[in-house]
């Protein structure tokens, strides 16, 4: 069977204004795969999700999803994305688990937009998959950080998508409920053979889950953290801003 | 007790502001949790600008009313999408204050004061056979569409970047909803009052979020409540001879205080009751 790939980038330019971000960026990402973009502040990990999600269009370039243009995409149920925002909501927002992990069925909900029987199965499902099914009548606030970071996997899940895109969803996370995280994805990774794609400062436990990691500096991506990427000054300036990790050795595939 | 049912103006007031009780607040909710608390203060008071205009031609106002209001609706709209995201409130008060200059020179042009202070303060005991006909569709439209776009409007209230990825037609739905909100303050103006509408959108949700635990929860708990302000507040100045409109907004605040207790008694039982929560990591709130 031909491997599917599930985003295909081809020669890819974007700037904010006058600065380049991302320069002649090459990538393809295959169905099944589990990788991270790794790299400093302002590398431009999060602008490529956001390239590959539609939400800012390249000066130059190409980006396909799921074989299809990101500012066409039809399939929208088939990608999940959880943002570096994601908890960032008031926390005093009257919601549900269950109104919020709905939300997400939107499209599916027929003309009279209501959640039936078969719908209210998925969000189950959903929550099953991440072990939250008990904490579907809680107010979304009242969770905990790990618990909202599962929820808002749920979210994505309940579409049942083919891929996962997440901009440094463990920031402010505790390391027990980090650790819970990890366990979740890699299962949804293994049994369901989701892609995902994960952005994280967290290169030494990022180095231990997934397949491959692609490093971002200079505005290029470096498929094995060589050339411009400076393993050292990563370290140094993660440190710096207190997002570290502890450093391991060089990695490569 | 019962005398208030037998005048034929007070059941058309009833009627009428039971209807308006019911959707000013089910609107109300979107809106404050989209934190746009004072956009029903912003457009009505523009509207007051189509009143004006509406006096000074010599022609039925409530459309004019109605046209300057969805022209604001939109306006607002497109300064907190386009030039200041992240800044609704600047958005409101750029409009607020063009409506208002716009406004105070259209009054002033015209000579029927009393037909502004109407628009104003409202007159709920004035209400029409024709105004029956206008409001009750208008609330069997508005019901409807937030039955329909319930879960889209929910979604664009919690994140809107994320309602977009979800394939929630964002723009679309944003422009649908701000005509649905100038649509209900234009045409409750003249029966509730310009200055007063935007206190039965705020008000009964205010007070909603203070009991409910879900979303379904807030919008039923708001629309009871505001029924609850209009029939309480109507009875009360009916038979104590006050300002209907007033009386309405102040059963609102009774309300709110009332929720206000109902959650700290709440919270006091919880503490007397208190035990280690089983599940682990949810915070007793």
């Amino acid at each position: 069977m031909a491997v599917n790939k599930v985003i295909e980038i081809e020669d890819l330019y974007f700037a904010y204004e006058e600065d380049w971000v991302l320069q002649a960026i090459n990538l393809e990402v295959e169905e099944g795969e589990f990788l991270a973009f790794i790299g400093p502040n302002g590398s431009g990990k999060s602008t490529l999700l956001e390239l590959i999600l539609g939400f800012i269009k390249p000066q130059r370039g190409r980006v396909r999803i799921l074989g299809q243009s990101p500012q066409n995409f039809s399939a929208r149920g088939q990608v999940g994305y959880i943002s570096q925002k994601a908890r960032d909501f008031n926390p005093n927002f009257p919601a549900t688990v269950e109104e919020i992990v709905g939300a997400n069925l939107y499209p599916e909900m027929g003309f009279w937009k209501i959640l039936n029987r078969e719908l209210r199965k998925k969000i189950d499902r959903a929550l099953t998959l991440v072990d939250m099914e008990k904490f579907k009548k809680k107010p979304i606030g009242r969770l905990s950080g790990g618990q909202q970071q599962r929820i808002f996997i749920a979210r994505t899940l309940v579409t049942e998508p083919r891929l996962i895109l997440m901009d440094e969803p463990l920031i402010g996370v505790d390391q027990e409920a980090q650790g819970d995280f990890y366990r979740v994805i890699n299962q949804l990774h293994r049994q369901l053979g989701i892609t995902i794609i994960l952005v994280s400062h967290d290169l030494h436990v990022i180095s231990r889950q997934v397949n491959r990691i692609i490093c971002f500096a200079g505005g290029k991506v470096h498929p094995h953290c060589a050339g411009e990427f400076d393993y050292n000054d990563y370290i140094r300036q993660a440190r710096e801003e207190d997002k570290l990790l502890i450093p391991r050795h060089e990695h490569g595939e | 007790m019962w005398e208030i049912f037998s005048y034929s103006f007070m059941q058309r007031g009833l009627i009428v502001g039971n209807v308006i009780g019911l959707i000013a607040p089910l609107i109300g909710v979107f809106l404050n949790l989209k934190r746009l608390s004072l956009i029903g203060h912003t457009i009505s008071h523009v509207a007051l600008a189509g009143v004006a205009l509406g006096i000074f031609l010599g022609v039925y106002p409530v459309p004019l009313a109605l046209l300057v209001a969805a022209a604001a609706a939109l306006g607002i709209e497109k300064l907190r999408q386009v030039g200041y995201q992240g800044f609704a409130e600047l958005a409101l008060a750029i409009i607020l204050a063009s409506g208002m200059g716009l406004a105070t020179i259209l009054i002033s042009l015209s000579d029927s004061n009393v037909a502004v202070y109407s628009y104003l303060f409202g007159s709920i005991s004035l209400v029409t056979p024709g105004d029956l006909q206008i409001i009750l569709p208008l609330g069997a439209i508005i019901g409807l569409g937030v039955f329909i776009f319930y879960y889209g409007f929910f979604f664009l209230a919690f994140n809107e970047k994320e309602a977009r990825l979800a394939g929630v037609p964002v723009d679309i739905f944003n422009i649908i909803f701000m005509l649905m909100v100038a649509a209900v303050i234009a045409f409750s103006m003249r029966i509730i009052g310009g200055l007063l509408i935007s206190s039965l959108i705020i008000l009964p949700v205010a007070a909603a979020l203070q009991v409910a635990r879900s979303f379904r929860g807030t919008v039923v708990f708001s629309m009871l409540f505001g029924v609850l302000a209009v029939n309480s507040g109507l009875i009360i100045s009916f038979y104590r001879d006050l300002a209907p409109g007033g009386t309405i907004i102040l059963s609102s605040v009774i309300i709110l205080l009332l929720t206000f207790m109902i959650k700290g008694g709440r919270s006091i039982w919880k503490g007397w009751n208190f035990q280690p929560d089983k599940e682990g990591g949810v915070r007793n709130g």
